[in-house]
């Protein structure tokens, strides 16, 4: 029994020290993620605010969908034939890397709500803009019921 | 030679190597994370000052004309009108990216991002330097369009790319900078304004 207690030690220290191991690749490996997802966070928060730039100052027809002068086309995003709707959202990838190696995917939809609140001489819309991105889940939902980046403006026009 | 010191030494070697790779691991880890904070800090630092330059874009400027307010556009570089420290004056805000390189930086890549203008309520023109790796300007018109017209700029496309300013040594020997990235395109409300009024 003698003989077996060293190598029995010897497994305890190893486990103990496998154990420590993992424990400290768990927390870097979270930690580069969280770094990472801040990144993509940011910069889909970046973009979400350029979408609410441009609809603060359209008019009114610019933000009526199928109006012909709707600010969001899908001109120049993927897929074709995308309308920045909640289940048809455009895509606008970013190039990262040094030599341009990771790019990133925002499916971007804009809402567009009529008559908010309205008093009887203005018309108001609402415009919300969703951003979401595979990199912000661990399997990406499809079916794109949840934008964790949303963002609101009320526009108010005379009629 | 006692068959159980050998095989003690083989073993303790082995844990020795083990600790030290694990200690290379984490103190490399934790230098990555401290850079890329930095990179972002930097990047935070200019992306705000930035915006808020942006918007504030032909504040108090008198004059129709977008070229009332812009002076110069170019891909690394914009000059234009605005009373950004709400003293009644309006001065010149430049920001440019140099080819100089960043003195305190050890990464080869920063290159010296200028902005000229005042920083405090009736100061004069001061030149600010940031690092930065790139930064790019792109211009657009009311149909957002790009545009290279002074007096068709309605929207204004950003891109910032900065780097730590240290390198981070991977066990191979490579070296790498940690990267931030930042983009938005701003409509500064004095160049709409004009544009539809025009």
């Amino acid at each position: 029994m003698n003989d077996y207690s060293d190598i029995i030690f010897l497994m305890g220290a190893m486990i103990m020290f496998s154990i420590l191991t993992l424990n400290v690749s768990r927390s870097m490996i979270m930690n580069t993620k969280s770094l990472s997802k801040s990144e993509v966070e940011y910069n889909g928060i970046s973009l979400a605010h350029s979408y609410i730039d441009r609809a603060q100052w359209a008019s009114k027809q610019e933000l009526t969908r199928g109006s012909g002068e709707f600010i969001f086309d899908d001109s120049g995003l993927s897929p074709s034939g995308c309308d920045f709707t909640k289940n048809n959202p455009c895509i606008e990838t970013l190039v990262l890397g040094n030599s341009d190696e990771f790019e990133i995917d925002y499916y971007i939809y804009v809402g567009i709500e009529d008559n908010v609140s309205t008093p009887g001489s203005s018309t108001n819309k609402k415009i919300t803009v969703g951003i979401t991105s595979p990199y912000f889940y661990e399997n990406f939902d499809s079916s794109f019921d949840n934008y964790p980046i949303t963002m609101e403006f009320i526009n108010s026009f005379e009629n | 030679m006692n068959l159980g010191i050998v095989t003690s030494f083989v073993v303790g070697g082995l844990l020795l190597l083990s600790i030290m790779h694990m200690n290379f691991t984490v103190s490399n880890n934790s230098m990555q994370t401290t850079l890329q904070m930095v990179s972002k800090q930097n990047l935070r630092g200019i992306s705000q000052t930035l915006t808020s330059d942006f918007q504030q874009m032909g504040y108090n400027v008198s004059g129709n004309d977008v070229d009332d307010i812009l002076n110069s556009i170019a891909e690394n570089e914009i000059s234009f009108q605005a009373d950004v420290n709400h003293d009644g004056s309006v001065e010149t805000i430049i920001w440019r990216l140099t080819s100089d390189s960043y003195d305190e930086s050890t990464n080869p890549n920063d290159i010296v991002l200028e902005r000229v203008g005042p920083v405090e309520a009736g100061g004069g023109s001061v030149t600010s330097t940031y690092s930065a790796v790139s930064f790019e300007l792109t211009y657009y018109d009311t149909n957002h369009e790009v545009t290279s017209n002074i007096a068709e700029v309605d929207q204004i496309g950003i891109e910032i790319i900065t780097e730590s300013p240290a390198p981070v040594t991977s066990q191979n020997g490579n070296e790498s900078y940690s990267r931030s990235f930042w983009q938005r395109t701003i409509v500064p409300p004095s160049l709409h304004i004009r544009q539809i009024a025009n």
